[in-house]
C-alpha cells in the first residue's frame, strides 16, 4: 500500500486543490442512423444515444463515490453530423440537432458535441448545409456543440470555408443577441482537429475511432499552481527547470486519476477506453485558473514579456508528465487559455495587459488557440476570417492543433464587460487592430496550399 | 518443524533488531516474516521464525531473546504460529482508505473502530500524525463489497462531524495510481478481493 505521505498528498490534491475529472465523454458513432427521412434519422439518433449513454451519468456518480474524485461533466461526442446530412434539405439539420439536444437532456449530460464538419480540403453539400444551419441550430438548442475543421498540415487551409465561417459566426452571434452572442461560444473552428478530444465545445468522434468509446478529460490547474507555490516557498532560489520538473510530476499524478476513471467507466459500460486528455482547463473559480499558474511562476502581469515562454514551459511539462503516466494520452493534452473561463486571464484583458496579439503568440505554444474571446459586435466578417486564417497558419505550419472560439457581442464595443455565467464565465470585449485592413487578402478565397512540413513521407 | 510468532517492545536504541535476530538465528531459527516500527521512541517488531527438528519451545525462545536485553528492558511475547483465517474469510471485499482530520480529543479511534467493527469492516493498518493539537488519522481498511459505500461515507462523516472532524473514505486504487509508476491497467487487474476463497 502507499506510504502515509503519499496518501496525504493525494487527499490534499482532492480536498484542497480542486483536483477533479473535468469530463467523461462517451463517443458514439451515429452513421447507423443515416436515413433519407430526417425524422426517422432523428428518432434513431435519440434511441441510440439512450441505449449507449443511458447509464453514463449514474456510473460516473458511482465512481465519484468510490474514489472520492469529482467527475464534473458527463458528455457525449458523436460522429460528424454532416455525414448524416448528405442529400438532405437544410431543415434536416435542425431536426437532427434538436434530436441530439433532446437525447442529451434525457440521458442527463450537459453538452453533446459532434455537430461537426471536416472541410479542410473541400466541402460537400452536407457539410455546407451543416455550417449554414449553425445560426439556427445554436440558437434553438441548449446542449448541442459544433465544430468545423478548416485546415490541416496535410491539406492546407480551406479559405473559402473560412470566409463562409466568418459570416456564419456573425450570424450566430446575431441570432443569440439577447444572450450577448452566446451561441458563438458553442462553435469551435479548428486546424488539425483531434479525433478523440473529450473537451467541449470541440469534442466529436473522429472517423478512425471505435463505434463507441470512453474518453476522459482531466484538468487540475489548482493542483499545479499549489505545487509551484510550495516549491517556491520551500526553495526561494528555484530555477525554471525546477518548476518544470514540479509541473511534470504533478501532471503525472493528475493524468493517472483520469486513466483510472476512464478504464473503470469503460469497463462498466462495456465499451473500449480511448484516451485521457490532460489539459489544464480552467473554470471561473478562484484557485482553478491557468493564469494563476503563470502568476505563481512570477508573471505578475499576464501578457508581460515572458508570458509566452511561461505558457511553453507549462504546456511542455504537462505533456511530458502525461506521456510518462499513461500510454493512452490523447486529445489536446496541454494548457488551455480560454480567456472568459479563467478569472486571471479575464482580469488581465480588463487591465489591458493581455491583448489579442499577445494571446495569438501564446497560442503558438499552448495546446489550443484563441479561446472564448469577446470581440466587438460590429467586427467585419472579413476580420473574423482573417483571425481564423492566422490561427490556422500557426497550427498548420507547426503541426499542432489550433482553434478559435470568437464571440462577436452584438451592440458591444471594446472595453465593455460581458457575463455568460457558470462555466462560460465573464470577460471584456477585446479590441481588434485594423479590422478592415486585410479585407482584400481574405477575399481572394481559394486554398492556401499545405506547407512543406506536410511532405514527410 | 515449528513456526513461532514473536513480538518485542523496547525503548528504541541502536542494535535492537540485531539483538533479536541474533537470538533467533543462534538457536537455529529462520526468520520468514517481519514488520517493525517506532512509535514515540518505542521500537516494536513482530516477526515469524521457523525452527527445524530442534527442541525449541515458546518459553525457551522467549528466554533466549530476553537474555539479550537488560533486565526489564524489553517485553517479549512468543506464541506457536497457527495459520489464521483471514478476518473476512469468504466475503468479497475491497480495500479502502479512511482519512480523518481535525482537532485531537480522546476517543476518536474508539469511536471510529467501534463503528467499523459494527459493519464488519476490518482494519488492516492505521497510523496517526500530530501537528500541534491537530490530528490526522490514516486507516487502511477492508470493506465487504455488499455494503453500500455511500452509506458508510455518510454515517462515518456524520459520526465525526459532531466534533468538527473531517472524514473521507476512498477506494485504495486512487492512491495506488497516483503514487505508483506501473501501468494503471495492471493495478486495476490486481483487484484483491480479500477473503475470497
Amino acid at each position: 500500500m502507499s506510504a502515509k505521505t503519499d496518501i496525504l498528498h493525494t487527499v490534499r490534491m482532492l480536498q484542497e486543490e480542486n483536483l477533479d475529472v473535468r469530463t467523461v465523454t462517451m463517443g458514439i458513432n451515429l452513421l447507423a442512423c443515416s436515413n433519407r427521412d430526417a425524422t426517422v434519422a432523428a428518432r434513431d439518433i435519440k434511441e441510440l444515444i439512450r441505449i449507449r449513454a443511458g447509464n453514463l451519468v449514474r456510473i460516473c456518480d458511482d465512481l465519484t463515490t468510490r474514489f472520492g474524485l469529482p467527475i464534473v461533466n458527463k458528455r457525449i461526442a458523436v460522429s460528424p453530423v454532416s455525414q448524416l446530412l448528405e442529400g438532405h434539405k437544410p431543415d434536416a439539420a435542425i431536426i437532427l440537432a434538436e434530436a441530439m439536444d433532446k437525447a442529451a437532456e434525457e440521458v442527463r449530460v450537459d453538452l453533446i458535441g459532434g455537430f461537426t464538419a471536416l472541410v479542410q480540403k473541400g466541402m460537400t453539400p452536407g457539410e455546407r448545409t451543416l455550417i449554414e444551419s449553425l445560426p439556427e441550430v445554436l440558437s434553438r438548442t441548449e446542449r448541442v456543440c459544433a465544430s468545423v475543421n478548416i485546415a490541416s498540415t496535410r491539406a492546407g487551409i480551406n479559405v473559402d470555408a473560412v470566409i463562409l465561417l466568418g459570416r456564419v459566426i456573425r450570424r450566430i452571434a446575431e441570432a443569440t443577441a439577447r444572450r450577448d452572442g452566446f451561441g458563438a461560444a458553442k462553435l469551435v473552428v479548428f486546424a488539425n482537429i483531434p479525433e478523440d478530444n473529450p473537451f467541449m465545445a470541440g469534442a466529436f468522434l473522429g472517423p478512425g475511432e471505435p463505434e463507441c468509446v470512453i474518453n476522459v478529460g482531466v484538468s487540475g490547474p489548482g493542483v499545479v499552481k499549489r505545487a509551484i507555490d510550495r516549491l517556491v516557498a520551500a526553495t526561494p532560489g528555484c530555477t525554471l527547470h525546477d518548476i518544470a520538473e514540479e509541473i511534470k510530476h504533478t501532471a503525472f499524478r493528475v493524468t493517472r486519476t483520469g486513466e483510472l476513471i476512464g478504464r473503470e467507466a469503460a469497463g462498466r459500460l462495456g465499451v473500449p477506453f480511448g484516451v485521457v486528455d490532460l489539459s489544464l482547463a480552467p473554470t471561473p473559480r478562484i484557485g482553478d485558473s491557468v493564469g494563476e499558474i503563470y502568476q505563481a511562476m512570477g508573471i505578475r502581469q499576464i501578457g508581460a514579456p515572458g508570458t509566452t515562454a511561461a505558457v511553453a514551459l507549462v504546456n511542455d511539462a504537462v505533456k511530458k508528465g502525461g506521456a510518462f503516466a499513461s500510454s493512452s494520452v490523447g486529445g489536446l493534452s496541454g494548457a488551455f487559455i480560454p480567456v472568459m473561463e479563467d478569472h486571471a486571464l479575464a482580469k488581465a484583458v480588463a487591465d489591458g495587459t493581455l491583448t489579442i496579439e499577445k494571446l495569438e503568440a501564446m497560442t503558438a505554444v499552448c495546446s489550443v488557440g484563441l479561446d472564448m474571446i469577446l470581440i466587438p459586435g460590429d467586427t467585419p466578417h472579413e476580420a473574423i476570417s482573417g483571425m481564423i486564417l492566422d490561427e490556422a497558419a500557426i497550427g498548420v505550419v507547426n503541426r499542432k492543433t489550433t482553434a478559435l472560439r470568437l464571440i462577436p457581442v452584438p451592440g458591444k464595443k471594446a472595453g465593455e464587460p460581458v457575463s455568460f455565467g457558470g462555466l462560460f464565465g465573464s470577460g471584456t470585449v477585446m479590441k481588434i487592430g485594423c479590422p478592415s485592413g486585410s479585407r482584400e487578402f481574405v477575399a481572394h478565397g481559394g486554398h492556401i496550399p499545405a506547407p512543406i512540413q506536410s511532405l514527410n513521407n | 518443524m515449528n513456526r513461532y510468532v514473536i513480538s518485542v517492545l523496547v525503548a528504541d536504541r541502536t542494535g535492537v533488531l540485531r539483538d533479536i535476530t541474533t537470538a533467533v538465528a543462534d538457536t537455529g531459527g529462520n526468520i520468514d516474516g517481519i514488520s517493525q516500527t517506532v512509535v514515540a521512541g518505542y521500537f516494536t517488531v513482530i516477526l515469524t521464525a521457523t525452527f527445524g527438528a530442534s527442541r525449541m519451545t515458546c518459553d525457551l525462545l522467549r528466554d533466549e531473546i530476553v537474555a539479550r536485553f537488560k533486565p526489564e528492558e524489553a517485553s517479549v511475547v512468543v506464541r506457536l504460529h497457527e495459520p489464521p483465517r483471514p478476518a473476512l474469510h469468504g466475503i468479497v471485499s475491497d480495500a479502502y482508505v479512511v482519512t480523518i482530520h481535525g482537532t485531537d480529543r480522546p476517543g476518536i479511534l474508539k469511536q471510529v473502530t467501534t463503528y467499523l467493527a459494527s459493519r464488519n469492516i476490518n482494519v488492516e493498518d492505521w497510523y496517526v500524525e500530530f501537528t500541534g493539537n491537530q490530528v490526522t488519522h490514516v486507516g487502511e481498511i477492508t470493506v465487504p463489497s455488499h455494503l453500500d459505500i455511500r452509506q458508510i461515507q455518510v454515517e462515518l462523516s456524520s459520526l465525526l462531524a459532531r466534533d468538527s472532524l473531517k472524514c473521507f473514505l476512498q477506494h485504495a486504487d486512487i492512491f495506488r495510481v497516483t503514487n505508483e509508476v506501473g501501468p494503471v491497467r495492471n493495478i486495476l487487474a490486481e483487484h484483491r478481493h480479500v477473503g475470497q476463497d
